[in-house]
């Protein structure tokens, strides 16, 4: 190799090359880059041996010398090291022992920015594996909260069937509640029914035979009573009579008796014209010709609708006359109350709440499992039907006995 | 001399009674019963003219008794005792062989009255039920026989209509804004209603009511 040459790269490379003599020193070999004369200036400057400048290289020596003595394999190197010089400038060095040809040569470079770079590499891989770290440890929490999320719907979802079940308990025993309840309606229209059933035929039966007995017992006293009593007698049975058509009539607002002894048709047919001359409106009846007998029950369920949809059309219809319509169809019984009055707006009065005979009237249909339809408009009349099934025990009314008894 | 049983379970209504009818010239009380059954055995066993029968007694029905008596003893006539003054039971009782029919609340004189007439083999009405009759008669408008198309409903007219021109439910539906449930259901009631069985008898009978035109 040319030694020109050989020198410019040795400076190029800032290497410092030390050449053991056959002694054993080390001995500097020109040139001599700078780092060196900053870092060790005695060694520098007396071409000393490379011994005894640092602790680290004197260590790293004994290798090298085991190394040069064995004369094979492609040489010893002695890792990066650091030295700082009296300026406290920092120098990082590395060694590697060599032999070229019959030489034994110690090269120490200085890594310089190339290790700082590499170093700075490290530095960021350090940093990288940190963050890598920190990632992770992010990704942990992350999970962390995943799974307590997951836990939190897990409950909620636990939480959310539980009130679902709940919820669906309620809902049965509100349907049950309401079972009871309908039930219950309806034994208290029977039971309110029955009460006044009672109730006129004690009137009528009990009090009015009395009254009848008292009037006949008056009646017979009087024919053979001096004649200063009579005036008073007479006043007395004035009295009576008037008691004794207060007692029928109280009856029959309780319970007409023709509903019980002779059905439907009749007991309307008597009530129309009462109500007639109650009113003076004029009920149209128009029924068809036969009628399957039908429960007790139904017959005052139908009565009762017809007189309290006339008695709306006499307190609210303004009209002299009214069509009532009866009839069977198949299994079902209906009534129907038409008026050409003033009409009002159905959905208004039920939705108020505030009177009770419409409701009332759709809650009897509907506790019979029946239907009540209000057809009505301000300006064109009402049209009120109601339809209940024939269905269940069907006991005639307890009708007055007929011809075709057998003897 | 006119023989006279009386029935009629209320004690104090019978005592007033038995003492009016003692009270009469010419009548004669032959027996007294508490119910219906005892009623039927005496008018067997005594065979008077006339029985004063309370309509409401107990053990047989007063037009029971009255039945049984005009079959088993034809010459005893039946004045009928009421409370009742409605038509009905007026009716019942003709129809059932009784002569008179005198109401409770009337003076003891219609009693001797219709007493009198049933001897006589004639027809007695207490006044006020004479009266009464004649203004049913009068009152009565003249009945036509329902009309079942007017028991509809207005939904029910609507799907009638729809149905008779000829739209599936599905259509009628979506029309009236309903469920075709709904539809099915207002349809089933005035077919019911109409004794309405197939499309055809629907479509003649729209027609016939002037709903379709043919
Ligand atoms: N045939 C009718 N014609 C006109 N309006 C009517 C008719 N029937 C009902 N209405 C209206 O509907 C309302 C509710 O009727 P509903 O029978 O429920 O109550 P009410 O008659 O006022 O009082 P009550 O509870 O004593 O019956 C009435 O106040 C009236 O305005
Ligand atoms: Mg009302």
């Amino acid at each position: 190799m040319n030694s020109s040459v050989a020198t410019e790269v040795v400076r190029a490379l800032k290497l410092a090359v030390f050449r053991r003599d056959a002694s054993g020193r080390l001995r500097l070999h020109p040139p001599v880059p700078d780092w060196l004369t900053a870092l060790w200036p005695a060694a520098a400057a007396a071409g000393e041996s490379a011994h005894g400048v640092s602790p680290f290289l004197d260590n790293f020596l004994i290798d090298a010398a085991v190394y040069w003595e064995s004369g094979s394999g492609p040489g010893v190197g002695s890792g990066p090291w650091l030295e700082t010089d009296g300026r406290g400038g920092e120098h990082h060095l590395q060694g590697r022992a060599l032999t070229s040809g019959r030489h034994a040569l110690l090269l120490v470079e200085e890594l310089g920015p190339a290790f700082d770079e590499r170093r700075g590499i490290l530095q960021k891989a350090h940093e990288v594996a940190l963050d890598y770290e920190r990632l992770q440890r992010a990704e942990q929490a992350l999970a962390e909260e995943k799974r307590l999320l997951e836990q939190r719907v897990q409950d909620r979802t636990a939480e959310l069937s539980r009130a679902n079940l709940d919820l669906k308990s309620e809902v049965a025993t509100r349907q049950r509640y309401a079972e009871q309840l309908r039930a219950l309606s309806l034994r208290l229209v029977e039971v309110q029914e029955a009460e006044r059933q009672f109730l006129a035929r004690e009137l009528h039966d009990e009090i009015g035979q009395l009254l009848t007995g008292l009037k006949l017992s008056l009646e017979i006293f009087l024919r053979s009573a001096p004649a200063t009593g009579a005036p008073s007698c007479l006043e007395v049975l004035e009295v009576l009579d008037e008691l004794m058509q207060r007692v029928r009539q109280l009856s029959l607002d309780l319970r007409p008796h023709l509903l019980d002894d002779f059905g439907l048709v009749p007991a309307l047919e008597w009530h129309f014209k009462r109500f007639f001359k109650q009113t003076g409106i004029r009920v149209h009846f128009r029924h068809a010709a036969r009628q399957t007998p039908v429960s007790p029950q139904l017959t005052t369920a139908i009565f009762r609708v017809v007189q309290e949809a006339l008695t709306n059309v006499a307190r609210h219809a303004r009209v002299p006359e009214a069509t009532v319509r009866l009839w069977t169809a198949g299994d079902w019984l209906g009534a129907q109350i038409e008026d050409h009055g003033r009409g009002f707006d159905p959905e208004a009065a039920l939705a108020a709440h505030a009177s009770s005979g419409l409701f009332g009237m759709k809650e009897r249909a509907e506790l019979l499992g029946g239907q009540f339809t209000l057809d009505s408009a301000p300006g064109s009349g009402t049209r009120l039907t109601v339809e209940v099934p024939v269905a269940g025990t069907l006991s005639v009314p307890a009708a007055l006995h007929t011809q075709e008894d057998s003897p | 001399m006119i023989t006279i049983v009386l029935a009629e379970d209320h004690h104090i209504v019978r005592q007033g009674l038995r003492l009016l009818l003692e009270a009469e010239p010419g009548f004669r009380l032959v027996g007294e019963a508490a119910d219906g059954l005892e009623a039927v055995r005496l008018v067997e066993t005594l065979h008077p003219n006339v029985l004063v029968l309370d309509l409401m007694i107990p053990r047989l029905h007063g037009l029971d008794v009255t039945r049984q008596v005009r079959r088993q003893c034809p010459e005893t006539h039946v004045v009928i005792l009421s409370m009742h003054a409605d038509e009905p039971y007026v009716m019942e009782a003709l129809r059932n062989g009784a002569t008179g029919y005198v109401l409770k609340d009337a003076t003891g004189a219609d009693l001797v009255h219709a007493v009198k007439d049933a001897m006589a083999g004639r027809r007695y009405l207490s006044p006020a039920l004479a009266e009464r009759a004649l203004s049913s008669y009068v009152e009565r408008p003249g009945e036509s026989e329902l009309d079942v198309y007017e028991t509809l409903t207005n939904r029910e007219r609507l799907v009638l209509q729809l149905a008779a021109e000829g739209h599936s439910s599905p259509e009628i539906a979506k029309q009236l804004f309903i469920s075709t449930r709904t539809v099915e259901t207002h349809r089933a009631n005035f077919m019911r209603k109409l004794s309405l069985h197939s499309q055809t008898e629907l479509v003649r009978f729209a027609i016939r009511k002037g709903i379709l035109s043919p």
